[in-house]
This record gives C-alpha cells, sequence and structure tokens, in this order.
C-alpha cells in the first residue's frame, strides 16, 4: 500500500507533461473526459484543470473548476434572503476523481479542499458566492459532512458559500 | 473533548494499521482526522498510527457524535495543509 505520509503530493495546473492516457479511476465517464477532453476544455476556456501527482507526471486524482451560476430563487430561503434577485456568480466543480490504486486513502479529501481552496482564491479575484457541485448519491454524504447544502429542489446540487468556507478557516489556515 | 478509548495501546499493536484501512469502516485518511481529534499524537511523517480497526471505529463513531459544525472541514483542510506541497 502506498504510504500517503511520506510521499510528497502536490496539485499543479494539468499540462501535457502529465500523462493522461495512463490515468483510471473506475468510472468509464470520468477516465473518458480526463483522457480526451480535459486538454481541450482548458485550451477552450471552458475549465480548469488542476491534478494530484507526486512525480510532475503521474496522475493520482484532478479536479475541474468553472464559472456557473445559481437562480437565487434555487437556493434555500434564508440563503436568498441575503442576495439579489438575479443569476448568483458560482464555481462549478465539475469533475473530481482518484486513481483507481489510489483510492481508500483519503485522497478525495485532498482533491476536494484543494478544489475549494482554489475556488475561494478565485473569488477574490472575480466574485463568486459559493463553490457548486452536481453529486452523485454515493458522494452526497460526503459533501453534507463537509458544510454543503443542497438545493431543496434539487439535493443532488449542492453549494457551500464561499462565507462559510472562509469563516470556518479564517485565522486557521487562510487570511480573510 | 472526545474520551479517548485507546489512549494506553502499546505500540505492538503496529502491524494493525493496515487492518484499519483494509477493514475499518471509513479510509485511513478519516481514521487519522478522527484520530486527531480524539487527542492522538499525529505520529512523525511516515509513521503508521497505532489503532486496530475495531478502535479506530470507536473513535470515529465518538467523533461523529460530538463533533461541532465545521469540525469535518477544518480537520480535513488541516490535514490536506500539512499533506499538500505548495505548487
Amino acid at each position: 500500500m502506498t504510504d500517503i505520509g511520506a510521499a510528497s503530493f502536490r496539485f499543479e495546473p494539468f499540462s501535457p507533461l502529465h500523462d493522461k492516457i495512463a490515468f483510471r479511476c473506475g468510472q468509464t465517464n470520468l477516465d473518458a473526459y480526463f483522457q480526451r477532453q480535459a486538454r481541450q476544455d482548458v485550451s477552450r476556456n471552458l475549465a480548469r484543470v488542476y491534478v494530484l501527482t507526486r512525480d510532475g507526471k503521474n496522475v493520482d486524482g484532478f479536479y475541474t473548476l468553472s464559472a456557473a451560476s445559481i437562480d437565487p430563487g434555487s437556493l434555500p430561503a434564508d440563503a436568498a434572503r441575503r442576495l439579489p434577485s438575479i443569476a448568483i456568480p458560482a464555481t462549478l466543480l465539475g469533475r473530481m476523481a482518484v486513481a483507481k490504486p489510489m483510492q481508500g486513502l483519503g485522497l478525495g479529501n485532498f482533491v476536494l479542499m484543494s478544489a475549494l481552496r482554489m475556488a475561494w482564491e478565485g473569488s477574490r479575484v472575480i466574485g463568486s458566492w459559493a463553490v457548486v457541485v452536481d453529486a452523485t448519491a454515493s458522494a452526497h454524504t460526503c459533501y453534507l459532512k463537509y458544510e454543503f447544502q443542497p438545493l431543496p429542489d434539487r439535493p443532488l446540487r449542492l453549494f457551500l458559500a464561499m462565507s462559510r468556507f472562509a469563516q470556518l478557516l479564517s485565522g486557521l489556515y487562510i487570511a480573510e | 473533548m472526545v474520551t479517548n478509548p485507546i489512549h494506553s495501546k502499546a505500540r505492538s499493536q503496529e502491524a494493525c494499521t493496515v487492518a484499519v484501512a483494509e477493514s475499518a469502516p471509513a479510509s485511513r485518511m478519516d481514521i487519522e482526522l478522527a484520530a486527531e481529534q480524539a487527542g492522538f499524537t499525529n505520529p512523525p511523517s511516515g509513521e503508521p498510527w497505532v489503532l486496530t480497526a475495531a478502535d479506530a471505529e470507536a473513535v470515529i463513531a465518538s467523533w461523529n457524535d460530538t463533533r461541532e459544525p465545521g469540525e469535518a472541514l477544518k480537520a480535513a483542510y488541516r490535514r490536506y495543509s500539512q499533506m499538500i506541497r505548495p505548487a
């Protein structure tokens, strides 16, 4: 088993230096996306893709971030009350995966935390009210554990307000 | 603070650390987060945690029962900050 305590992980923007062909997470659609479409999405500015790697070549995981918007009418009443009645800017965490040999080690947490951190940093440059994800049924509980809230009429779409993320981590790990 | 149920376990259980990852009802990362939260000292990088699968389950159950909102995110982010090298 890989000893993640001794490994030296880092996240990098997806580039031609990374081996996209060897990546397998076990979900055909995610593997196909990463191998065939991710780089195109980056070059067309449709998404930013970040990879988790130990050596700058082999990919242990990845995630994608894109601009998105939320209809304030779809939000829980207590969240919508403080927002204008226009499309609310957000950051979509579109895809997220961990390579099959590295699953079960908790790297999914790293991938999610990096995505949240990156989305938060982006929101300091271009306003974004929340991170949005479309969860699978099996991942839904995990997002709830990390403070995401479901949209009332679309429970598999969840959001985490940037302000909540910053509030939880302020003074500890990120500067407000 | 969670009562530490495996405080005095001896290091002779080191062989059980793989069993934690294999059979416990959570990833090793979650177990480590729970163990940290329960007051265990994080071993030096590369050193194994000394937890049996049953002990890990107990730690996680205790943690799930008592943690405040946001604690899971804080703990996960703290771990991420420790483990990930800045780009």
